[in-house]
């Protein structure tokens, strides 16, 4: 896999990387606790401890790293993809959820597992860390070009906060998806779909700026 | 309740009524949602309260005559509440259409590929709305496909819209609640029935290959090796469809065309087949260049009963008007009359469906009947408008009629709309 790409700065061993993480993800899944320490956990794996060091800190910090693994892993292939770049901003976004439920919902058991005991999504947890500059990033980027192309409108003062409403924007749709029931998480799917046409009907220029443009002009007459 | 200013008129106006309900409905799902966000214990009765106000508000601003006429074919109530629900439910579609990245994502659900890897082109954007869903263009090799998908969640949408509807509907009409269940599970099952591409595609084979043998038809082929239960694939029929092109005038030789064809259609699927296209609008028929009937869209299909065949179709029979033994019988089997009725009830009924009866089986009485006779379709609205105002009828609590009857009589009604507005001259009855 490209993956590999992205977090090139401190790899040299790719694959085991990937070991790594996958075998984390297996001793949570199957054991429900993490491992007593990483000298057991590297034992386990037949590795040396230094070699687990090179890559992550502590197990919070692999956890970091599969979740930005997640998101990182649909912006390569996102990229990759001939056709994303002529879409609108809009379809660039909902292809980004598209693509990231498709990554989740091959680790479901795990990020439900992670996820149990948040409540509250205005409190961001140690592993998401990671994942949300990540997803900030790629919302900034993205939304960046949509104002070139003329699908944002430009607003001074608003637009910066954008990612912020967007990051809630994403815990939302986790929080959706985590309570679906539907098959194939279908509900979903239609949460995604009509919550970004929504949005971005409101970042376009439109109804927010004719009513922004009334209320300045009702403003300065009533005085 | 409040006066009406004024009944909504166009087709347009009647449609924008239901988009200013949906609207509101939209907003008071939203003020629900949020404050649940805020207080997690908010119940939903309030969110149901503002809503069956805002499509009360809505639904009873559209007593039009169409639905009169429609009420009266279905010869009770039953149709008219039937099809406000209808209405209602399908105007919850008009919804922005799906984008791109979600009809990707359709695709690799279904069969692990792209569009463009299965198509040598395929439109991003939909070519047009279909009921419950979008259809787009595709080739391979030149040849074009058409290509329909469904909206995700339609299933769930419709079941939790009609639960919402139905004690309106019952407050609207007064009508006895578990008389009326039955009708109601009639229009779920047959909406629930439109929601599985599987079935229609299955349906849609059958059914267009036992009647390509009748004259000035066409059929699209359908590929199941492109289809899924969120997917149909057929072939792309190039035209224009019936309701565009009855917008200018065609000649009558070329309306009596047409219209025969699609006469034959329904006879040889009511009589033959005993399984009926039941949805006889003009955006499912697609006219040719060649002036061809091209019949598209079999997600509504009525099937026949063989008791309810032969109970229906004697009403066709003209011994029926005179031989009063026979008459109640069958009256009371099809439920127009009830053993408990009072005499008083008894004959007004029997004497209404009469009346009714001749008038509905006019065009088959000579073989022969012309559609663009506007005294008869006057009279037709005329009685239907009596109908609805006559107290007899609105006070009665009872259902009048059978729930295999709904789906028939708007078959009926809608193809009389459509001949009618061929301004057809057909040949009825060949025997």
């Amino acid at each position: 896999m490209k993956t590999a790409k992205k977090t090139s700065k401190k790899s040299n061993a790719g694959a085991s990387q990937d070991a790594l993480r996958s075998a984390y993800m297996d001793y949570l899944l199957t054991h429900g606790a993490r491992p007593v320490s990483v000298y057991k956990f590297c034992q386990d794996l037949g590795i040396a401890e230094d070699a687990f060091y090179a890559y992550a800190g502590s197990f919070d910090g692999l956890e970091q790293h599969i979740w930005t693994g997640f998101i990182d892993h649909v912006v390569d292939r996102l990229h990759g993809d001939v056709e994303f770049a002529g879409f609108t901003t809009r379809d660039k976004v909902l292809a980004f959820y598209y693509g990231l439920l498709e990554e989740l919902k091959r680790h479901r058991s795990f990020v439900l597992l992670q996820t149990d005991h948040v409540s509250k999504p205005s409190v961001v947890p140690y592993y998401l860390k990671g994942f949300k500059s990540s997803f900030e990033r790629f919302i900034e980027s993205t939304l960046n070009s949509g104002k070139s192309r003329g699908d944002i409108a430009t607003r001074p003062f608003i637009d910066k906060r954008y990612p912020k409403l967007f990051w809630l924007h994403m815990g939302f749709i986790l929080v959706f998806w985590r309570n679906d029931n539907s098959a194939d998480f279908e509900q979903t799917d239609v949460a995604v779909e009509k919550s970004v046409t929504l949005a971005f009907e409101l970042l376009g220029k439109g109804a927010v700026d004719s009513a922004i443009d009334f209320g300045k002009f009702l403003y300065q007459t009533a005085r | 309740m409040k006066e009406q200013d004024r009944i909504p008129v166009t087709k347009v106006e009647r449609a924008s009524r239901f988009l200013t309900a949906g609207a509101k409905i939209g907003a008071n799902y939203l003020k629900h949602y949020s404050k649940k966000l805020i207080n997690p214990d908010t119940t939903t009765d309030t969110l149901h309260q503002d809503n069956a106000k805002d499509i009360y508000n809505s639904l009873s601003e559209l007593k039009g005559g169409a639905l009169k006429v429609a009420q009266m074919l279905s010869m009770d109530k039953n149709l008219l509440p039937t099809a406000y629900q209808q209405k209602f439910v399908m105007a919850q579609y008009s919804a922005p259409p799906l984008s791109y990245p979600l009809v990707v994502r359709t695709f690799q659900k279904a069969f692990g590929k792209k569009p463009e890897q299965m198509f040598d082109t395929f439109s991003t954007s939909a070519a047009n709305a279909a009921s419950m869903g979008q259809v787009h263009q595709a080739t391979i090799d030149g040849k074009k496909f058409a290509v329909k998908i469904q909206y995700p969640g339609v299933g769930d949408s419709i079941k939790s819209d009609l639960a919402m509807v139905k004690p309106i509907a019952l407050a609207m009409f007064r009508l006895n609640p578990t008389e009326y269940d039955e009708f109601i599970q009639e229009v779920e099952s047959r909406m629930l029935e439109e929601t599985d591409y599987e079935l229609e595609l299955k349906r849609s084979i059958d059914l267009s290959q036992r009647t390509r043998h009748l004259k000035n038809l066409l059929f699209p082929t359908y590929y199941p090796e492109y289809s899924s239960h969120r997917i149909l694939t057929m072939d792309w029929i190039e035209g224009r469809p019936l309701g565009e092109v009855l917008k200018s005038p065609i000649s009558q030789a070329e309306g009596n065309r047409l219209g025969q064809a699609m006469w034959d259609f329904y006879h040889f699927q009511m009589h033959t087949l005993k399984a009926v296209h039941a949805d006889p609008h003009p955006g499912n028929f697609i006219i040719t260049p060649d002036s061809q009937l091209g019949i598209i869209d079999f997600g509504c299909v009525k099937e026949i009963p063989a008791d309810f065949y032969d109970l229906y179709f004697q009403l066709m029979d003209r011994r029926i008007l005179t031989d009063t033994k026979h008459q109640l019988e069958l009256f009371e089997k099809l439920r127009f009359i009830y053993p408990e009725d009072t005499p008083k009830q008894r004959d007004f009924f029997i004497a209404t469906f009469i009346k009714l009866i001749e008038i509905l089986s006019r065009p088959f009485r000579d073989g022969e009947f012309d559609f663009a006779d506007k005294s008869y379709f006057e009279e037709l609205y005329g009685f239907g408008e009596k109908l609805s105002d006559m107290k007899e009828i609105r006070d009665s609590k009872k259902a009048r009629g059978v729930r295999d009857a709904v789906y028939i009589n708007r078959t009926y009604f809608g193809l009389y709309t459509i001949l009618h507005d061929l301004k057809a001259k057909i040949v009825t009855r060949r025997d």
